[in-house]
């Protein structure tokens, strides 16, 4: 794809009114790198070296200065269909090892990480997949969501 | 031992995201004061004269730093929506459950400092919390209460929600978000003096913990001096302490500061241990790991701990979060994992973060793999200290490897022989990967 048909594409996904909202919430425009990613991740885009490119030339900065912000981010780096196992203090405690270990037999280990604390710790053991927080894992629990996140045998 | 609620008002009504359910409950009452019936210096007289503190863990006046900032042109306000404290889960409870009550309250504390314009830097993989955050500001604009002169001060505020990684170091300083906004790394900078504010694109900025924020409403619209008549005389007002481990009921419970131990929050609100053991305590703000009877005798109150208050109490009271793990949990493990994610965290800028975390968090998971010759362990443990006393002794800019290396040395306290034990040959791993455990109910679910 033409990087005019790229930029269009990205304009389209964040909306013309929203980006200009965006960009001028910031005195200078580079503040509105991080919250053109996240908007773009959040509607599933990956944030490939076009869109890193698109969002340098948008924001008046280089490439280098989007990824070494986007070097922060270890979510950005994972499959958006991952699935983010919590291993904070206390989700350790309270069995992440198991949720791990049970989702990687039942869903493959490419498919399963894990993240830093989530901060939902009440709700310990978590994870996140789609950005929505499962917590208070028990076995039926995660049998049920890995039954639900099973992919289709792909067709031969 | 009983629930008192400030910061947390309302938070288990249902739809309490909701501006009508807020509206309905006095919502928007304080800034209204603050904004049509008081001017901006009387907003600071009532704040000081409650003795609020910040609520991140620094314990410091919030209307002492306004008075000092008032005259520093300050531009913005950035909110900390991050909880850079693992096991502490109230600023999201908070940003999930009561957005109106932190748009409130910033926008209160931007009045006062005659800011314009509030950032809420809120964890990007919170994506609940930054989606209900974002919906109660469009609700709260289309309403009038932000970007539109608001009351006789015809002041008027922009917020806008900014997405940052998270966690951050621990006790990283006011100019670690401000970094972030610019994109520069995120990093401490040195400060140019005790008092100096941040600066955000070559503004100053003051930055301040959601929590912190999200007493004002309430102190305005109630009064300081019944804020004042909770609590102690030099730590008046409650404290949000967050619960999880192996208790029976983890959660987020407000009480009164000083009506009570760390204990008895968890045997009268969270439904005690799961284990008739010796339970252990992780403070997560650098106090040292408590172990049983010790846990019953820790005040929740930030005038008993040699940190912030000067009192008996070793260690950090911090922002009152505790993680509690049953007798079956190794030490060494959790002080293993807790150095390695520390190091990780640190920016490097300092020698501590530099060289110190990550060579001592290599060793320590060296020891916890077990049967390991050639540990130096009295090294290990002279550079574990100097670590601890590095923010002290000037040799860092921030507070992250001290806290790092207090926890944990906290927690190999707590069996001192574990060390020594592992270095023998033949010892097996120290694992703490237990079986899956889940509460019996949760106080304030997710």
């Amino acid at each position: 794809m033409s990087r005019p048909a790229i930029a269009e594409r990205l304009r389209a996904t964040i909306g013309e009114s929203r980006l200009r909202e965006v960009l001028q919430a910031y005195k200078e425009p580079r503040g509105a790198i991080l919250p053109l990613v996240i908007l773009l991740r959040d509607e599933g885009v990956d944030i490939d070296a076009d869109v890193t490119a698109w969002i340098a030339h948008t924001c008046e900065v280089s490439a280098a200065i989007v990824l070494g912000a986007l070097s922060g981010f270890s979510e950005l780096s994972r499959d958006l269909d991952s699935i983010a196992v919590c291993e904070g203090l206390t989700c350790r405690l309270m069995g992440a090892s198991s949720v791990r270990a049970l989702l990687q037999e039942r869903l493959g280990e490419d498919r399963v990480c894990t993240s830093v604390c989530q901060n939902a710790c009440s709700s310990a053991p978590t994870l996140q997949v789609h950005g929505v927080l499962y917590g208070g894992l028990h076995e039926d629990s995660l049998n049920a969501l890995a039954r639900r996140l099973e992919r289709p045998a792909s067709r031969d | 031992m009983q629930e008192r609620r400030w910061l947390l008002e309302g938070v288990e009504r249902p739809d309490a995201d909701a501006l009508d359910v807020y509206r309905r409950n006095g919502g928007y009452g304080g800034a209204w004061r603050a904004f049509d019936e008081i001017d901006a210096r009387a907003v600071i007289d009532e704040v000081e004269k409650a003795g609020l503190r910040g609520a991140g863990g620094g314990w410091r006046h919030v209307g002492t730093r306004w008075r000092q900032a008032a005259g520093q042109d300050v531009r913005a306000l950035v909110v900390d929506v991050t909880e850079s404290e693992a096991g502490r889960f109230r600023d999201r409870k908070l940003a999930e459950r009561l957005p109106h009550r932190l748009i409130e309250g910033a926008l209160i504390a931007a009045h006062a400092l005659a800011a314009d314009e509030v950032y809420l830097c809120i964890r990007a993989d919170w994506r609940r919390a930054r989606s209900v955050l974002g919906h109660a500001l469009a609700e709260a604009e289309a309403a009038g209460w932000i970007g539109r002169p608001l009351g006789r001060s015809g002041h008027a505020v922009k917020f806008q929600v900014h997405p940052v990684p998270g966690p951050l170091p621990a006790r990283g300083g006011d100019h670690l978000l401000p970094n972030l906004i610019e994109c520069s790394r995120p990093e401490p900078r040195a400060a140019d003096g005790v008092d100096a504010l941040p600066t955000l694109f070559g503004a100053s900025v003051f930055v301040h913990c959601a929590a912190t924020l999200g007493y004002l409403p309430s102190i305005l619209s109630r009064g300081a001096d019944a804020f004042r008549a909770l609590g102690g005389k030099d730590f008046p007002g409650t404290v949000a302490v967050s619960v999880s481990g192996h208790v029976r009921r983890p959660g987020l419970f407000e009480i009164e500061i000083g009506s009570g131990s760390f204990g008895d929050v968890i045997d009268d609100l969270a439904g005690g241990t799961v284990a008739d053991g010796e339970s252990l305590a992780i403070f997560c703000d650098g106090a040292p790991a408590l172990r049983g009877e010790a846990i019953w005798s820790a005040p929740v109150d930030p005038a008993a701990w040699s940190h912030p208050g000067g009192g008996p109490q070793m260690g950090s009271f911090g922002s009152g979060t505790i993680v509690v793990a049953d007798e079956s949990v190794a030490p060494i493990e959790l002080a293993a994992n807790w150095l390695r994610d520390a190091a990780e965290l640190g920016c490097g800028q300092c020698p501590g973060c530099r060289e110190g975390s990550a060579w001592l968090a290599k060793q320590l998971q060296r020891l916890r793999e077990g049967g390991v010759a050639g540990v130096d362990l009295p090294a290990f443990e002279a550079r574990l200290q100097e670590l601890a006393t590095s923010e002290a002794d000037g040799l860092s800019i921030c507070g992250h490897p001290t806290v790092a290396a207090l926890i944990t040395q906290g927690l190999l306290q707590i069996a001192p022989e574990d060390l020594s034990q592992q270095a023998k040959p033949g010892v097996e791993p120290c694992t703490n990967d237990g079986p899956l455990r889940t509460a019996d109910s949760i106080h304030l679910r997710f």
